[in-house]
């Protein structure tokens, strides 16, 4: 069952130079209780994604989408109070360089009791009357902390963020994010800023939140290598578009999309013996600036299959959930037959 | 924190030492005393002099000058303080409400008015205020500390102090007087102050309101209220401070100007009719006691940032 | 919501304040300077004057308002004697000195402090002669000690003036303002304490005011004397506050720190006339701005040459612009209101055409430039010198003469009025002492230097003749018709050119009455009343 559903969803920007659709037509649906990866390279809007599933984004910006639903909410007509009702309760996030996003003034402690669903004014009054509540408020954060896999709770309570490490400070963060048992975690390059033992142990707390609490878990990424054995579907995004989106298994193994098949290319692969100082496999070109955007696909100028067909943009087709944005995608004979198209 | 507080306090020593030999060199070109030694024994002499109290004698009414400066200077701390508290009062509300509603109507309305206290000189001000409270029909006092029908000694040398020390003898008469005689002179210098912290207010205000953990904080799922309460206000202030802190001298100079027009028994006044009667001596002294209260007020305000801003204590974190 | 507050408090703060001016009894008045001293007889100037002579110190005699006739003051009566040579004057009895802080009469009034307060300006040898000495002659040009040459003790109430000649001016000059009378009690305490120059700035006297303190040279206070012999004064606190510039003056007036304020600015007469809160009044005094030309110098020793120049200047414009409602017009030297003033004085107009025609038959050098001396900073009878002096320059240059203005402070001023080094000079004098003599002898007999007033340099015998005859003159008409031909002269040569005779105005609260300002001796508290406001 989808947990979030979003049709071609659009953002639209007003720079000096005109409008400009930073992100144009994307689609992902999240599955409940799955890890879903979505991995572009930096700059290619994955993070403004996340923002507008919130809506963190700069309100000056044009949100439009077919759809946007968590579950059964439409996201795009919150008010403002129903909205705050689902942050940080149904979707939490975490993000890149966890200390710059923790109040640099304040106590781990304070901040984590603010995520806390006792935090409202009136059952602080309510706490003056029954003591004992603080107690048990307590116990929930060190159990937190200890889920979370932090060792020296009470130290880190104590603290302020500065005094904290990159890796200490997003356990919090995931403490904090997971405090209310959301139903979906996003995920924003949480481990870009740390070295790869730290790595490694947020990665293996966030499967554990979703193995242990069927949280689904959107993990936005930029190579490929990191969210590979974790995830269970994933979604590509280049220059704001969805090029490709499947199970682990359909994207890794059959590669439709040339980005798709160049990422791949990309993975170090220590097994094979590399030739020393040889380089490595890139698609040539860059990507292109916000307000030099190719037309219709923007994979275009460097596609290796590029065809003047590919001015006009591509409808999606869907392969029994392996979702392909292009005009001329590497198929399989399977697949060839089972095909229902949607635009 | 120790470590710290010492780094301050030697750079406190080295600003001391340098505006001594200021003080003492204005000292000894305004006096006519021919004394042949070399510089050293004179400031030495100088120094010796200044530790025991003894800082010179007025020579209009042969008064210690010590006295006299600290007096004047007192009155005019207790302008700068009563227009302080007002013009936090005024401006801190309407600068955050400015850095919120960042480009909107109220942020215009809010930024036009901060920047006419720009554009005004302090003394043209003054001397409008002078003239229209009574041509609207408000009757305030223009001139001088109190009323000279109020005869208050002088026993701490703020005249708020005094007068209610005097209390038996005037009543409240000489208090409410006092607080009268204050009004006009704190309405001029905290339009001024206003101004400057609206401004300071709002930059503070939209510098916080850009950074990752207020983002954070929406995500968390709180109110702009909320937000603004716990989390805004308390890292927008040490800038704020920091700021002010540099301005402090300006405002003093600007307190200085206001006394000169109002005929208030301040600093200002003071140095003036000391220049103007020829008694240079005055110079060095003013030199002396504002400096040092400048510096002291300097370092107690870094001090306060120190206790009230987490991030300062270790100014080797430049992660923001 | 928060500045509602504030803003609220402030006003309800503002109820609290009350107005000085609603206080009855205490009046402050606010002046221009500060006194130079406490003392009258050694200084002269505006402010010790109105500090004073009528609020501390008592007179022998003192002139009525109304009639101009001479009124006992301490003295009850006096008598004249045959060769008028000795006046007797009767002192009043049981009249109380001050009692202050730092002085406690143990006496009443009587002949010795009359003796010693003439004494000290008479006797050379007198132990307070030269205390606090500011200038050689105690006042300009009737030396109080060529007129009397000795005062006798008869008893303890009865004092004898001998006179080296007989002289009118007698009792105008026991009524000026110099004459008061000081307690010798008090100047000998001082002098045995070794502090005589006390006497001047801690003055005790036996008026219906008592010397309080004297703050930081802004602020003096008075008491009422409880134990005045004359009708003590309603007011019990009297407060001298010194403003200088005279527009905040004014404002203090309206915002009530001031009572009563004097020569609030000229440029404003016309605004506070139109306040129906102010009283404005304005008396006439004989004090008078001048032009001089020294008649020493080639070519203003020419009649001719000074007349024409009195025609090219318009006088109406400088008063106009200079003075605006403060001051005069005048085409003489002495005032209308003097009994000496002579009605059938010729006038000369502003005729520049004339005036051209006239200089041109001297033979005026027109390529010289003609210097125009004036001090820098301004007085009593002339509140912008150097307004007025453009004024003039720019009539001068209507006829073709160039012109240059020298503004001076006081010390270089003196150097170049000393050396004669000058063509004209805008200057001024005040007149303390209610005699014709007093104008006419400092400006033009030949005895007065430049420094004392004879700017133009002016001697002629027969003018010095007319001067001298009519001041022994004991007849009153025949002194009168000395003084009318001594004005058809001076009129006729014009050594001056007189540009305004100056009022002196005061501004007081409509709720002040009973205040007398006389413009020989300054204001008089003594039956001031103040109204509680509503």
């Amino acid at each position: 069952m989808a947990l979030l559903d979003i049709r071609n969803l659009s953002i639209d920007i007003t720079t000096a130079q005109g409008k400009v659709r930073v992100i144009d037509k994307a689609s992902l649906t999240i599955v409940d209780g799955t890890i879903h990866g979505l991995v572009g390279e930096s700059g290619s809007g994955k993070s403004i994604i996340a923002k507008a599933i919130l809506g963190l984004h700069n309100p000056s910006w044009t949100v439009t989408a077919d759809r946007m639903f968590l579950g059964t909410t439409d996201l795009s007509k919150l008010s403002s109070p129903d909205r705050r009702k689902i942050m940080g309760k149904e979707i939490a996030m975490i993000f890149q360089h966890p200390r710059s996003y923790l109040d640099p003034s304040r106590k781990i402690l304070s901040q984590i009791k603010e995520v806390l669903p006792h935090s409202s004014v009136r059952s602080r009054f309510i706490n003056i009357v029954k003591p004992k509540k603080e107690q048990s408020v307590m116990r929930r954060i060190n159990e937190l902390l200890h889920k979370v896999g932090i060792q020296n709770g009470r130290s880190v309570l104590d603290s302020y963020p500065y005094e904290l490490s990159e890796g200490v400070c997003q356990k919090v963060m995931i403490a904090m994010a997971v405090a209310n048992s959301p139903r979906l975690i996003i995920a924003d390059e949480p481990t870009n800023a740390m070295e790869a033992v730290t790595q490694a142990q947020i990665f293996r707390l966030l499967y554990k939140l979703n193995q242990l609490h069927n949280t689904a878990i959107l993990l936005l990424s930029n190579n490929f290598g990191s969210i590979s054995d974790l995830s269970d579907y994933i979604t590509l995004v280049y220059c704001g578009q969805t090029v490709e989106s499947g199970s682990y298994k359909q994207v890794m193994e059959s590669p439709m999309h040339p980005y798709t098949e160049t990422m791949i290319k990309t993975i170090l692969n220590f097994d094979e013996s590399i030739d020393h100082k040889s380089q490595l496999y890139t698609l040539p070109g860059n990507i292109p600036s916000a307000n030099q955007l190719p037309i219709g696909c923007r994979l275009g100028p460097r596609c290796p299959r590029a065809q003047r067909n590919c001015v006009k943009n591509p409808d999606v087709v869907n392969y029994k959930g392996h979702i392909i944005r292009c005009h001329f995608p590497t198929l399989d004979e399977n697949k060839h037959a089972n095909t229902s198209q949607r635009k | 924190m120790l470590k710290y507080l010492f780094r301050r306090l030697n750079l406190l020593l080295i600003t001391a030492f340098i505006l001594t030999v200021i003080a003492f060199m204005l000292q000894h070109w305004s006096s006519s005393s021919i004394d042949n030694r070399n510089y050293f024994m004179l400031y030495g002499d100088y120094m010796a002099n200044i530790f025991q109290g003894h800082w010179g004698i007025s020579s209009i009414d042969q008064r210690p000058l010590l006295n006299k400066g600290l007096i004047a200077f007192a009155s005019t701390l207790e302008l700068c303080f009563v227009a302080c508290i007002t013009s936090i009062i005024m401006a801190f509300p309407l600068g955050i409400l400015a850095g919120l509603k960042r480009n909107g109507v109220i942020d215009y309305a809010i930024m036009s008015i901060a920047l006419v206290g720009l554009a005004i000189p302090v003394f043209w001000l003054a001397i409008i205020m002078t003239m229209l409270p009574n041509s609207i029909g408000i009757s305030l006092p223009v001139d001088g500390n109190i009323s000279l029908v109020f005869e208050v000694p002088v026993i701490s040398g703020f005249v708020l102090i005094d007068s209610l020390l005097a209390a038996d003898q005037y009543q409240m008469r000489a208090f409410s007087d006092r607080v009268a005689h204050l009004v006009l002179p704190a309405v001029v210098l905290s339009f001024f102050l206003t101004t400057e912290i609206i401004r300071l207010t709002r930059h503070a205000i939209t510098m916080v309101m850009r950074s990752n953990y207020i983002k954070a904080a929406y995500a968390k799922g709180l109110a702009t209220k909320q937000i603004v309460l716990r989390h805004v206000l308390k890292n927008a202030l040490p800038p704020i401070i920091h700021q002010i802190r540099l301005q402090l001298s300006t405002i003093i100079s600007f307190a200085m100007t206001i006394e000169i027009v109002f005929s208030s028994g301040g600093a200002g006044v003071w140095l003036l009719t000391s220049i103007q009667e020829g008694d240079y001596l005055a110079l060095p002294t003013a030199v002396l006691i504002i400096s040092s209260f400048i510096l002291l007020s300097s370092i107690i305000i870094d001090i306060v940032l120190m206790i009230i801003s987490p991030t300062k204590r270790k100014a080797l974190y430049a992660d923001q | 919501m928060r500045i509602i507050f504030i803003l609220t408090a402030a006003l309800l703060l503002g109820g609290c304040y009350q107005n000085e001016s609603g206080l009855s009894d205490t009046l402050l008045y606010c002046t221009e300077n500060s006194p130079q001293s406490f003392n009258p007889q050694i200084s002269h100037d505006v402010s010790t004057l109105d500090a004073t002579t009528h609020q501390l110190y008592n007179r022998l005699i003192k002139i009525d308002p109304t009639s101009n006739r001479f009124i006992p003051d301490l003295a009850t009566h006096w008598q004249e004697s045959e060769d008028k040579l000795s006046y007797t004057f009767f002192l009043r009895r049981n009249v109380n000195f001050h009692q202050t802080d730092y002085f406690s009469p143990t006496r009443y009034f009587n002949a010795d402090d009359v003796i010693f307060s003439f004494n000290r300006m008479l006797n050379k040898n007198h132990p307070f002669h030269s205390v606090n000495r500011v200038s050689d002659t105690f006042f300009f040009n009737h030396p109080f000690t060529d007129l009397v040459s000795d005062i006798i003790k008869i008893d303890a109430y009865t004092v004898k003036f001998v006179l080296d000649s007989p002289d009118a001016t007698l009792l105008a000059n026991l009524a000026a303002h110099y004459a008061v009378i000081h307690s010798q009690e008090y100047a000998h305490t001082l002098l045995s304490r070794g502090h005589p120059e006390k006497i001047d700035f801690y003055p005790v006297g036996t008026g219906p005011y008592k010397f309080k303190n004297f703050q930081s040279s802004r602020v003096t206070r008075y008491l009422a004397h409880d134990l005045y012999w004359g009708e003590k004064a309603a007011v019990k606190n009297l407060i001298y506050d010194v403003t200088a510039n005279n527009t905040k003056r004014y404002t203090k007036l309206l915002s009530g720190e001031c009572d009563v304020i004097t020569y609030p600015a000229a440029s404003q007469l016309s605004k506070i006339s139109k306040n129906t809160d102010v009283v404005i009044s304005s008396q006439p005094t004989a004090n008078i701005a001048l032009w001089s030309f020294n008649t020493s110098r080639e070519p203003f020793d020419q009649v001719e040459v000074r007349r024409a120049l009195s025609n090219a200047v318009d006088q109406k414009t400088i008063v106009d612009a200079v003075f605006f409602e403060s001051a005069n017009a005048t085409d003489t030297l002495l005032a209308k209101q003097s009994w000496a003033f002579n009605p059938r004085s010729t006038h000369i107009d502003y005729q520049p055409d004339d005036s051209l025609t006239s200089l041109k038959e001297t033979d005026y050098d027109f390529t010289k430039k003609l210097t125009i001396l004036t001090p820098s900073d301004n007085s009593v009878f002339n509140p912008n010198f150097h307004k007025t002096a453009e004024l003039i320059q720019a009539n001068l240059f209507d006829i073709g003469i160039d012109s240059e203005i020298i503004s001076l402070s006081h010390a270089e001023l003196e150097k170049h009025l000393l050396s004669g080094d000058y063509d004209t000079f805008i200057t001024g004098i005040n007149i303390h002492i209610n005699d014709p003599d007093n104008l006419f002898r400092p400006l033009l007999s030949c005895d007065s230097t430049v420094l004392e007033g004879n700017s133009s340099r002016w001697c002629s015998p027969q003018v010095q003749q007319l001067l001298d005859s009519t001041l022994i003159e004991s007849s009153f008409i025949k002194r009168v018709k000395n003084y009318y031909q001594l004005q058809k002269i001076i009129q006729e040569q014009r050594p001056y050119f007189p540009i305004a005779h100056v009022l002196r105005m005061d501004a007081f609260n409509k709720n002040i009455s009973g205040l007398l300002v006389n413009p020989l001796t300054g204001i008089n508290f003594q039956n001031v009343r103040k109204i509680e406001a509503q």
